[in-house]
């Protein structure tokens, strides 16, 4: 289990490091095979794997993992300075390095001499690791390691690089290892890769080395996939209407379902609706929970949110529920991050987490819904609602065909103490609070919940004062939105040249950049106010104030 | 490890080379370059690269080996010189020998020298790392011998400087070996390496580990070793502080901040002692940035609160309590009483049976020793505290300069930047890397117009003065190159760009670079 002290037991010296990158990949799709070995067509190598280990699938947009698999029983290691057990399952991960680049195919709009004009062309991302050791050093997160031996061996006339890697300072879980061979085709670098627990090691030996003296090459027969998208097109392609947006949607929709197919172990199993593509490696009983609780949140936020991008195409989601938390957190450990993302991500509790995993359902499939109608508009929802919505969402649960909202004991109590204490916050204050204002109070995060909940469905949804609140609200906020959008352009036709010449100007320049963020965010907030509550009086505040209080019990 | 003149070690090997490997240089800072063609100068030794040849001067060079090129017939300087060159003698080491045996004694020497290469080279991975004992350290590092020296002799006066001025001493039980007293510091050669094998993340210059086996990591920054030595002493200083109550542990304020204090050291060879509670250039520039913003730290706010400001603000507050006479004891007693008074109320951490004080009670325990009665004194301290950081202390040093330099570019602020830079040069002492970066500077143009000719001369100047200084940097090269293609500088641009490459072939950075633009420009082999 994972404790946030253990990241905490060092004292480092700091630089502040403003922003951050991330490589972007994509990923090779394989076809993966029921039993007996794992064969790879596109690299030409198959080999067998452990028995009884689990194959693990790869993210859709993953480039260099071509397999992967996890034992059925975790290995333990207790921590002397902090008394903590931890649980680590071993893996088996095969990653191909072919060199290859991988290239998009992009339509992007531009403005010509005759107006507007499209153009075809192709977009590509340079590979990023020449071979294994510069991977692992770019993206290998477990803790520091360094190579404690290397050698050559020779399979079936393949020439072999072997490392004995050691994972010490800083690994969460406990010294691990990790044994690798590389098998150097020609064409390809392909790395087999075990890791495991240093105690685990002892035993694992005999069935490592098994298994990489199984590797045998292969014919071919299948060319790489260097191709697909990795979410370029989302970024590239130009789509001005809902129907374009709708059209290149639906593409990458086929696109990622396909890839999820394909790429699925044989013990899982795979249903397509109208709604979503579910893939799960649980039981039937538990994906039915699963997507009945993404099916209410959606026809929840369609009923509650009909105003909102109603012209927008909603993709059909992948519903990826894996077995357990040790399985997701292996799925998730990958590179193969995309900016198209169309899963909703699960697993089955086992560990006592299952109100963080059912909030985490709600979060997903909300935000998810949200950005397909009007991510815009999302990201810029102020912050009571924004953080309201998603405290009320965290614990809303699923009773037969509905979803009931209801506050949890955390919440409750903040609450009682907030009131006890006489800090809790009056609506008529919440309107316009900033992020910081918000973090000044230990409880306020759940009373912007409570708030919202009595707005959209308790009291306050059926009060004639703030029944149509929520929704005039977000009106006017993409009102707002819309009007600041044209007056940008009109702004950017006018642009001219205003960079700081003097030392003194750039000075002033960039003390008026500081907070401008936050500033603007005031300023919407300030100006959705102003729209929504221009015919309010002092009685309605009042009466709001009260009534809402009057639900604090 | 003394410095020995090219001449001195070029061999004849007539036509049977007695070693394969071809040249070796080594350089002050720590870096090898094996396999490289050189030949002696007056000013040192000329590399020979396929794209262009380049001069070392002798100031840099730590040690060099030179197979196969004859030593140059000796010049008598005297009537007895004279005599002994006509018996066949020639002058080695002090001593007048046979040819013969002088090329013996240089088989020797170059055997030497390649075994210590190969020994530098071999440690060079973590797996096989030197690992050495000093009276207070257990050292485990990959840099070479005559580098890390410096390093280790500067721990060890720290140490026991900071034991005096504390009346702290080591203590047994908290390492891997129960009966050791002395502390583990893992010391890598470079940043990569440090990533890679402490764990540490992007933003961390060096950590401890506070928990048993507490163990100290850090490493070499060859380009910037003022930097390297105040992580080095930042983090020593944990160490130190865990030795007033190895019960207890710091909170972030003020165990960061005086660690920052005691970071800014400097041995002084002449007294042969550590001075402390220097400016730290660095840090300091970060708050005048903040002030710049408009951002002045709240004292309260700044001791009950866990922030990246404990760095910057924290360091600056320590520094006026330790420099005014008024709270430097008050301040001292305070540090040990957090961890020591028994009046103080600690909480235990869960973890080593270890002890804090939390963030938000620091300011209480504070203001008890410091004699703080009211809201309004701790205002009037923070006052004083702004004054001191406006009127006392101030970036002054031609390196403090390059950091501000450096942060106003990365606050996108390029004209103060430029003449910070330029203020540095002024001050004389000015890093190869700052006529660099100005020089790129300067290629950015000012606001949207285009470079000027006249800035184009000046950013010449500081990259040829960058070369000068840092010979073999193949980034600076690659720029200037890349700047002449930009001003129609074809022929000359692409040479000095072939030639970064030659110096740093693995920079796969600059050869996509590289590949980019062959494929745009014609460009000469």
């Amino acid at each position: 289990m994972f404790n946030p002290l253990i990241l905490n037991f060092l004292l480092s010296v700091a630089v502040l490091v403003p922003g951050s990158s991330s490589d972007h990949s994509h990923t090779h799709v394989l076809p993966l095979f029921d039993d007996g070995p794992h064969e790879d067509p596109r690299i030409g190598f198959k080999m067998s794997t452990p028995k009884k280990w689990n194959q693990v699938p790869v993210q859709n947009d993953e480039r260099w993992i071509v397999g992967r698999y996890q034992s059925d029983k975790a290995d333990h290691f207790t921590d002397k300075s902090f008394g903590w057990t931890f649980d680590h399952k071993a893996e088996m991960t095969m990653l191909a390095f072919t060199g290859e680049s991988m290239t998009t195919d992009i339509d992007v709009d531009v403005d010509g001499k005759d107006g507007e004009r499209t153009v075809s062309g192709s977009f590509t991302v340079e590979n990023p690791y020449k071979d294994y050791q510069e991977y692992l050093k770019k993206t290998y997160s477990g803790g520091g390691w360094f190579i404690d031996e290397e050698g050559t061996e020779e399979i079936r006339g393949v020439k072999v690089t072997t490392y004995i890697i050691k994972v010490e300072k800083g690994s969460r879980v406990g010294p691990k290892r990790l044994v690798t061979w590389v098998y150097h085709l020609g064409h390809a670098d392909v790395a087999v890769q075990f890791e495991c627990l240093e105690d685990a090691y002892p035993k694992l030996k005999k069935e490592m080395k098994a298994r990489f003296k199984s590797f045998t090459t292969i014919e071919r027969t299948e060319a790489s996939n260097a191709s697909s998208s990795g979410g370029f097109k989302e970024i590239f392609n130009n789509a001005d209407s809902p129907e374009e947006r709708k059209e290149l949607r639906l593409t990458i929709e086929a696109e990622q379902h396909e890839k999820a197919r394909t790429n699925l172990p044989d013990e899982w199993t795979i249903e397509e609706t109208d709604r979503w593509l579910v893939v799960s490696h649980t039981k039937k009983k538990h994906t039915k929970q699963v997507t009945n609780q993404v099916g209410r949140m959606f026809d929840w936020q369609s009923k509650e949110f009909p105003y909102i991008g109603p012209e927008e195409y909603v993709r059909r989601p992948i519903i990826r529920i894996c077995r357990d938390t040790e399985e997701m957190n292996l799925f998730l450990d990958g590179s193969g991050w995309s900016f198209t993302n169309i899963e909703i991500l699960t697993c089955r509790d086992t560990s006592g987490w299952s109100d963080y995993l059912n909030g985490a359902i709600n979060d997903r499939a909300f935000r998810y819904w949200f950005y397909e109608r009007d991510r815009e508009l999302y990201l810029r929802i102020p912050v009571w609602l924004r953080t309201g919505m998603d405290r009320m969402l965290h614990s809303a649960e699923v009773k037969g065909s509905r979803l009931i909202f209801k506050p949890d004991n955390w919440e409750k109590t903040g609450l009682r103490e907030a009131q006890r204490d006489g800090t809790i916050t009056l609506p008529s204050q919440m309107f316009l609070m900033t992020r910081d204002e918000m973090r000044d109070s230990q409880t306020r995060y759940r009373e912007f919940g409570a708030f919202v909940r009595y707005l959209i469905d308790g009291p306050g949804s059926r009060n004639k004062l703030t029944k149509n609140l929520v929704e005039d609200y977000l009106t006017n906020l993409k009102a707002i939105l819309e009007e600041e959008k044209a007056l940008e352009e009109e702004d950017e036709d006018e642009d001219e040249d205003e960079e700081p010449m003097t030392e003194e100007e750039e000075d002033a320049a960039f003390k008026a950049r500081q907070g401008a963020w936050k500033e603007r965010a005031s300023d919407i907030a300030q100006r959705v106010y102003d729209r929504t509550f221009s015919d309010w009086t002092q009685k309605d505040w009042d009466a709001l104030d009260k009534a809402y209080l009057k639900t604090i019990k | 490890m003394k410095f020995l003149t090219p001449t001195l070690l070029a061999l004849s090997l007539g036509a049977t080379p007695l070693f394969a490997q071809d040249d070796i240089l080594l350089l002050k800072d720590g870096r090898v370059f094996d396999s490289l063609d050189m030949e002696t100068s007056p000013e040192g030794v000329i590399v020979h690269y396929k794209h262009g040849d380049v001069l070392v001067p002798e100031a840099l060079i730590e040690d060099v080996l030179l197979v196969g090129e004859a030593p140059p017939p000796y010049l008598p300087k005297d009537a007895s010189e004279e005599a002994k060159v006509a018996e066949g003698l020639v002058p080695f080491e002090g001593k007048w020998i046979s040819p013969k045996r002088r090329d013996q004694l240089m088989k020797k020497r170059v055997a030497e020298r390649r075994a210590m290469i190969d020994e530098i080279d071999k440690h060079s991975t973590w797996r096989n790392r030197y690992q050495i004992k000093t009276k207070y350290f257990n050292f485990e590092h990959t840099i070479p011998p005559y580098v890390f020296e410096h390093y280790a002799e500067l721990m060890e006066a720290y140490f026991a400087a900071f034991c005096k001025e504390w009346k702290v001493k080591p203590k047994k039980g908290y390492g891997l070996d129960p009966k050791d007293s002395r502390l583990l510091v893992c010391f890598y050669s470079d940043r990569e390496l440090f990533r890679q094998v402490s764990g540490a993340g992007p933003s961390t210059l060096g950590y401890f580990r506070f928990v048993k086996p507490l163990e100290l990591d850090i490493y070499y920054d060859r380009l910037d070793p003022a930097l390297t030595e105040e992580v080095m002493f930042h983090e020593a200083n944990h160490y130190l502080q865990k030795l007033i109550n190895v019960e207890f542990s710091y909170p972030h304020w003020p165990g960061e901040a005086l660690a920052e204090f005691y970071g800014a050291s400097r041995w002084n060879p002449d007294t042969k002692k550590i001075e402390s509670g220097l400016i730290l250039e660095g840090r300091l520039t970060e708050v005048k940035t903040d002030i710049a913003k408009g951002e002045w730290m709240s004292l309260e706010k700044m001791i009950t609160e866990r922030m990246y400001q404990h760095y910057t603000w924290g360091w600056t507050f320590v520094h006026f309590l330790m420099n005014d006479k008024r709270y430097e004891k008050k301040f001292r007693k305070f540090y040990v009483g957090l961890a020591n008074d028994k009046k103080v109320k600690r909480q235990q951490m869960g973890v080593d049976n270890l002890e804090t004080v939390e963030q938000k009670q620091v300011l209480e325990v504070f203001q008890r020793y410091m004699g703080i009665k009211s809201n309004e004194d701790l205002l009037e301290m923070e006052r004083e505290w702004h004054a001191y950081i406006e009127e006392e202390l101030h970036v002054t040093s031609s390196h403090g300069l390059e950091k501000a330099a450096d942060n106003a570019m990365r606050f996108d602020r390029p004209i103060r930047a430029r003449r910070l830079y330029e203020e540095a040069m002024e001050k004389g002492g000015a890093s190869a890397l700052a006529h660099h970066k100005y020089a790129k500077l300067l290629m950015r143009g000012k606001g949207s117009k285009a470079v000027s000719e006249a800035d184009w001369s000046i950013a010449k100047d500081h990259w040829m003065k960058a070369i000068e200084m840092e010979p073999l940097a193949g980034d600076f090269y690659f720029a200037y190159g890349s700047a002449m293609m930009d001003h129609g500088e074809i022929q000359e641009g692409t040479r000095l760009m072939r030639l970064a490459t030659d110096i740093d072939p693995n920079n796969h950075r600059m050869l996509k670079s590289l590949d980019d633009m062959i494929d745009v420009v014609p460009v000469p082999d």
